[in-house]
């Protein structure tokens, strides 16, 4: 006997109660009743059976790839060891059941060790082989669900782009994927640093407009007098300054895609006009009377809860309406620790490039911390962290030590919290400038309200205007500041 | 020809079919599949014992504790319990060069498989759902 394939019959009552019939099993048995016997109970639970009676057997078959293979370790002059490689070599996936005598129980044990998914001895159980059969399938079928994800990922809307192979990171690929042929309006909702700009720049990349521009505004950084010249551009002489005429994002964007981020943050003035623009697809420049077509897609991004504005009366409901047609959720970074090996691993990547370092990677202690850490900036603090800790490490493996000092800590971020707030004027033998101190108390609301300007504004009690103006007086990133805690 | 195994009768206490599992099978798969199973053991074993038996007059170590380790593995298929004992008897004597002792046991397991043969003979003659001995075992 060679090979051959085996099909149980389909008026079988036990084939009908059968989950999977696709499944394969290489039935590679040297003993021929043994193997009839093993192969009518493989069939009457629904397998289809490719039989082997020898090691050239399988060396020489050329049927259907088997989902699992049930080995004789006591092949007559060959050792099942032998077909376990063969096989092992055509598939390394392959999950093998060994069968051996009882008192082979050694071999059992060194095939195990090499690498066999389940062993049986003789004479073999029904049910035994039966779950231990259907036990190897469903692995096998979770194999390589695994490696088709990772293969769909690997090819995904957001390789290259995004870092990261976890579930959410998964769903988030997903999701692009569905959006990124279409002209849909998707809104990019997330906390800051968690990569909304990279996302819009994945769906612009991948998508029909990757030939045009990609132009990313973020409404949150300009003054709401300055918003409206930037989004439409302006007409020499509309206002004081503007000595030239100036193209706004939208005609930048012109074939592409334009990301307005931080859409929350835009003044109800320019709100209005930028319904108009939507509904009409013209824009008018500042001071301008002409109406310029412009054919854009709209991204947008925004870290606040956008409905939420509009219920509060800050954000124009007809405007949301246009905006948010598909939203997608981009998980936080301490939503997705598991990623954060291959961030750091980036990173570092990264950095060679610019630092020329010698660090290869984190201690375990290193790692733990950074797993345990909240990450209120997200992956963008976690690059600053790594940089930091690039620059404080002198061997080749980032330690506890060279992290900063916030994520040395075993304390919770409670209590971290309120050390800050303590330190605020420093110890008692300290004295703290009042520009360091407006300064760190700046650094504090931002840090509350997540890098939130609006917000931080109101909790120091100042005008946003204002606090813009401090912050470029003081070299403060609003961004920066939201994800570290100082 | 006779064989003991420490003085007893051998094998000592061992039936010479697992009935039980020759139900199971009947009751997992068929009737006329368990009528095919036993014929194809048989067959298979008549010509394994041929084999076993020219190793062991020509005092082939290898061969002969291979052919008796393979009918060990037909044997214990079918629940053939005292053939697949005595083949192992056969294989430990033969790994010990044991010759004497190795032709009085291969003459016990061929007189055995002529026992076993006319027993299975007998398979698929009554019904499925015919109460079995209470052992569960062929004496």
């Amino acid at each position: 006997m060679t090979q051959h394939a085996t099909n149980p019959d389909a008026n079988d009552p036990a084939f009908e109660i059968l989950p999977n019939t696709a499944d394969v099993v290489a039935l590679v048995e040297d003993d021929a009743t043994t193997r009839m016997l093993t192969r009518a109970w493989l069939q009457s639970a629904g397998y289809t059976v490719l039989e082997y009676d020898s090691e050239r057997s399988v060396r020489e078959a050329t049927g259907p790839a088997p989902t699992v293979a049930c080995v004789d370790l006591g092949l007559g002059e060959h050792s099942g060891f032998d077909v376990i490689k063969q096989l092992r070599e055509r598939d390394a996936e392959l999950p093998i059941i060994v069968v051996t005598a009882e008192r082979e129980v050694d071999t059992a044990v060194a095939a195990m060790r090499a690498g066999a998914y389940d062993y049986l001895t003789k004479p073999v159980d029904r049910d035994r082989l039966l779950l231990s059969v259907r036990r190897a399938c469903e692995r096998r079928r979770l194999v390589d669900r695994v490696k088709n994800l990772q293969s769909e990922l690997a090819t995904g809307p957001l390789t290259g782009t995004v870092v990261g192979a976890g579930g959410a990171m998964r769903e988030l690929s997903r999701q692009v994927e569905r959006v990124i042929e279409s002209d849909v309006a998707v809104c990019l909702l997330g906390e800051s640093g968690t990569g909304k700009e990279l996302v819009a720049r994945a769906i612009h990349s991948g998508g029909p407009r990757r030939s045009g521009p990609f132009v990313a505004i973020n409404c949150a950084a300009i003054p709401a007098s300055l918003q409206e010249s930037e989004l439409f551009g302006h007409e020499r002489g509309a206002f004081t300054g503007a000595t030239q005429t100036r193209l706004g994002c939208f005609e930048r964007a012109r074939g592409g895609t334009l990301l307005l981020d931080e859409v929350g943050e835009m003044s109800p003035a320019t709100q209005a006009v930028l319904l108009r623009t939507l509904q009409e697809r013209t824009v008018r420049r500042v001071g301008g009377s002409q109406e310029v077509p412009v054919d854009v897609r709209i991204v947008c991004a925004t870290h606040r809860d956008l409905r939420g504005e509009v219920d509060a009366g800050r954000f124009r409901e007809d405007l949301y309406f246009r905006l948010v047609v598909y939203p997608i959720q981009l998980p936080p970074l301490r939503d997705r620790v598991e990623d954060i090996p291959t961030l750091v691993t980036h990173f570092l990547e990264k950095l060679r490039g610019r630092a020329q370092h010698a660090v290869r990677g984190l201690s375990a202690e290193a790692l733990d911390a950074l797993a345990r850490h909240p990450w209120p900036g997200n992956v963008r603090e976690l690059e600053n962290v790594i940089h930091r800790s690039v620059l404080a490490c002198r061997g080749q493996e980032i330690g506890l030590a060279d992290l900063p000092p916030d994520l040395r800590s075993t304390s919770t971020p409670a209590d971290r919290e309120r050390q800050t707030g303590e330190d605020l004027l420093g110890d008692d033998d300290q004295v703290v400038t009042l520009r360091e101190l407006e300064q760190r108390a700046i650094r504090k609301a931002l840090r509350l309200t997540r890098g939130s300007v609006g917000r931080a504004a109101k909790l120091l009690g100042i005008g946003r205007a204002t606090l813009y103006r401090r912050l470029a007086e003081l070299d403060v990133a609003p961004e920066a500041v939201g994800r570290i805690v100082a | 020809m006779s064989a003991t195994w420490g003085g007893q009768s051998f094998p000592p206490g061992v039936p010479t079919l697992n009935q039980h599992r020759l139900d199971m099978i009947e009751r997992d798969v068929s009737r006329e599949f368990l009528i095919e199973l036993v014929a194809l053991f048989v067959s298979d074993v008549a010509l394994r014992l041929e084999r076993l038996s020219d190793a062991v007059k020509l005092r082939e170590t290898a061969k002969a504790a291979a052919f008796a380790h393979a009918l060990q593995g037909a044997a214990a298929s079918l629940g053939v319990l005292r053939l697949r004992a005595v083949a192992q008897r056969l294989e430990e004597l033969v790994e010990k060069d044991d010759w004497g002792a190795s032709d009085a046991t291969l003459a016990r397991l061929m007189s055995e498989f002529a026992h076993v043969r006319s027993v299975l003979s007998t398979v698929g003659e009554q019904p499925a759902d015919a109460p079995s001995p209470p052992s569960g075992e062929k004496p």
